[in-house]
């Protein structure tokens, strides 16, 4: 898993638990690097469930409410450190829809090999979006936060709702994404 | 250190902050050492695939440059062996069929008559083959040039019409011409190669019909030739008509047993045809037979011929009408005595010498009305005695004499270079009398007039 992702959850970590707290919980995990990540590192998926884990149960957090918060931050950076990226985008919708081939592009230039979780979109009508997330690993919050960080950077509002997939694997999710007003 | 210390205060961080800080920004820099290696030896392959790439490239043009040298080579090689070669077949036939005409102007009984005939039809037969030969090569080497001259439709086409009548009335055939409303007064075209594809269509549908008739329709439209030939014959097999214009592939080989030839005629009839920016195609008769339908493109003209043609000229008249001089170059023994018997009816004043040396000198102490040149000779070739005579002309302030050159040179890029070279006129072997004695009675007529 990319070092941003580490970094990034330990930034905002630190804006609510403050440092000495996020050191503590470095410390005490059995981590590969003792938690010295870089964000053009890669890293362990384990590890990050881990932190996140840790995180919760220091603060009483659900972890799931936790991962979602996270997307939205994770959308929020990407609104700062990519803005020619939102530039041209109407809004939300069309930004969610092209997220997929920055994200696969942003990854692979550093790690040609590295297998990225792919979201897919499917255009319902004007105003509504299907994605559908494909990936070993469970992140369906974590995406529910994207795709609220990114409803909120357009000032808009949408109505995420959860479809249930067949066969229903924990890796496997969708969501439909209607805007409202 | 100063600034590092365990207690956690508002501008300090601690030295585990510190050491975790410092070992994630040694990692970033040993992964961006990396990456950075990786790019470079990246980049290195690619600097090398290039370079190859190029050389590869450069190899290969230069096989391919070496390939096209080596074809055009071999290419011309074959046009000089094709105009050696019909020299060489050219002039023994000179030989065969100019006696074989001459012994057929003496007194025989009737069965010599018939042997005479077919030496001379096989002989006519052979030198076609040859000429259809050299045409075709002359057109895949794309040396064929076309004329662009005007000329008389309908009478061209009356001409090869009146050719094949005696055959078509000798079978019993009905023989019928149609001049549609546009085939008429004078086009502009190349009438030696429209004759050959007419007389080769006619050929093929006297040939192949027994009963019933051909017929000959002509029409011109929007800048288009097109001469229908329709015969009652045997007609052409569905499954062989894709074969009708391929080299060497008549459509049965008994055919070519019973009706001989090589089956080169429609093949460079149709060639001739597109280079002419049309076509020659096949179609069934209507019950039997075939329909071959040639389109050329050709345009309209108000010139009249290049050379003005006088009807109620006659060359042989003309020819007889004095003792004209005449001195002839020429190797070869029995072209030396052919040439004497085709000219033996006009009692010239005929001196044959056995090259151009000969020639020159003779024409020096003895000039002559015109000179008869062959072109390959030894000691002084026929184009070298032209130059020379020239030159003794201008010098002895004497009006140029006619020279018109014999030979089986008969490439149209070797007549214009004779014709560069001082000589007037170009008449091939195997020479025809009527040929020889036109372009002679011509050129006398031009220096000495009626």
């Amino acid at each position: 898993m990319r070092g941003l992702i580490f970094t990034e959850l330990l930034t905002m970590a630190e804006t609510t638990m403050g440092e000495d707290a996020v050191d503590d919980i470095l410390d005490e995990l059995p981590l590969s690097t003792d938690g010295a990540y870089t964000s053009v590192g890669n890293y362990p998926g384990a590890e990050f469930l881990a932190i996140v884990s840790a995180i919760c149960i220091k603060t009483g957090a659900i972890i799931d409410d936790y991962l979602q918060r996270f997307g939205s931050w994770m959308m929020s950076r990407m609104s700062q450190t990519h803005k020619t990226f939102f530039a041209d985008k109407d809004d939300a919708l069309a930004a969610l829809e092209a997220v997929d081939g920055e994200l696969q592009a942003e990854v692979h230039k550093l790690y040609p090999d590295e297998i990225v979780p792919n979201l897919n979109t499917k255009r319902i009508d004007e105003n509504a979006i299907e994605m559908t997330y494909h990936s070993d690993r469970s992140f369906s919050a974590f995406l529910l936060g994207m795709v609220q960080g990114c409803v909120d950077f357009f000032g808009q509002t949408a109505e995420v709702t959860a479809i249930e997939l067949a066969g229903g694997s924990p890796g496997n999710a969708a969501f439909q994404v209607r805007l409202k007003g | 250190m100063s600034f590092v210390s365990n207690d956690a205060s508002d501008d300090r961080v601690s030295r585990k902050r510190y050491l975790r800080e410092r070992r994630a920004r040694e990692e970033a820099e040993a992964l961006l050492e990396e990456k950075s290696r990786v790019l470079f030896d990246a980049n290195q392959e690619l600097k090398q695939q290039a370079t190859e790439l190029e050389r590869v490239v450069r190899e290969r043009t230069e096989e391919l440059e070496r390939a096209k040298t080596a074809a055009e080579e071999a290419n011309d090689a074959k046009t000089s062996f094709l105009a050696m070669i019909s020299h060489e077949i050219r002039t023994p036939l000179n030989g065969v069929l100019g006696m074989a005409s001459a012994l057929s102007e003496t007194e025989m009984d009737e069965g010599q008559d018939a042997m005479v005939d077919l030496i001379l039809s096989s002989g006519q037969g052979l030198l076609t083959m040859l000429n259809d030969l050299l045409d075709l090569t002359k057109i895949e080497a794309q040396q064929m040039d076309l004329e662009s001259i005007s000329f008389d439709l309908p009478k061209l086409i009356r001409e090869v019409f009146q050719l094949f009548s005696v055959t078509v009335s000798d079978k019993g055939l009905r023989f019928d011409l149609d001049l549609g409303p546009g085939a008429q007064g004078r086009v502009k075209g190349d009438p030696t190669r429209i004759r050959q594809v007419l007389s080769n269509l006619m050929s093929n549908a006297v040939k192949f019909t027994e009963t019933g008739g051909v017929s000959l329709a002509a029409s011109v439209e929007e800048g288009f030739l097109t001469l229908e030939v329709t015969d009652t014959g045997i007609g052409v097999p569905e499954e062989k008509r894709d074969k009708l214009f391929k080299p060497f592939s008549q459509t049965d080989s008994s055919v070519s047993r019973t009706h001989g030839g090589t089956g080169l005629g429609l093949v460079l009839s149709q060639r001739i045809c597109r280079m002419m920016g049309g076509d020659l195609s096949y179609s069934p008769g209507d019950g039997r037979g075939s329909v071959f339908t040639a389109t050329v493109q050709i345009a309209a003209t108000e010139e009249l011929d290049q050379v003005p043609q006088d009807p109620a000229f006659d060359a042989d008249a003309y020819l007889t009408k004095k003792t004209w001089r005449i001195l002839a170059a020429e190797d070869n023994e029995t072209n030396r005595k052919v040439l004497e018997l085709l000219l033996k009816r006009y009692e010239f004043d005929l001196e044959i010498l056995e090259d151009g040396a000969q020639l020159v000198r003779r024409f020096q102490d003895a000039p002559s009305d015109l000179v008869l040149l062959d072109v390959n000779m030894p000691v002084l070739t026929g184009p070298e005695a032209a130059a020379r005579l020239r030159v003794f002309e201008r010098a002895s302030r004497r009006s140029p004499v006619p020279i018109i050159a014999l030979s089986a040179n008969a490439m149209t890029h070797q007549v214009q270079q004779y014709l560069r070279q001082g000589i007037d006129a170009h008449v091939a072997k195997p020479v025809s009398r009527e040929d020889l004695a036109a372009q002679m009675a011509r050129l006398l007529r031009r220096v000495h007039g009626d």
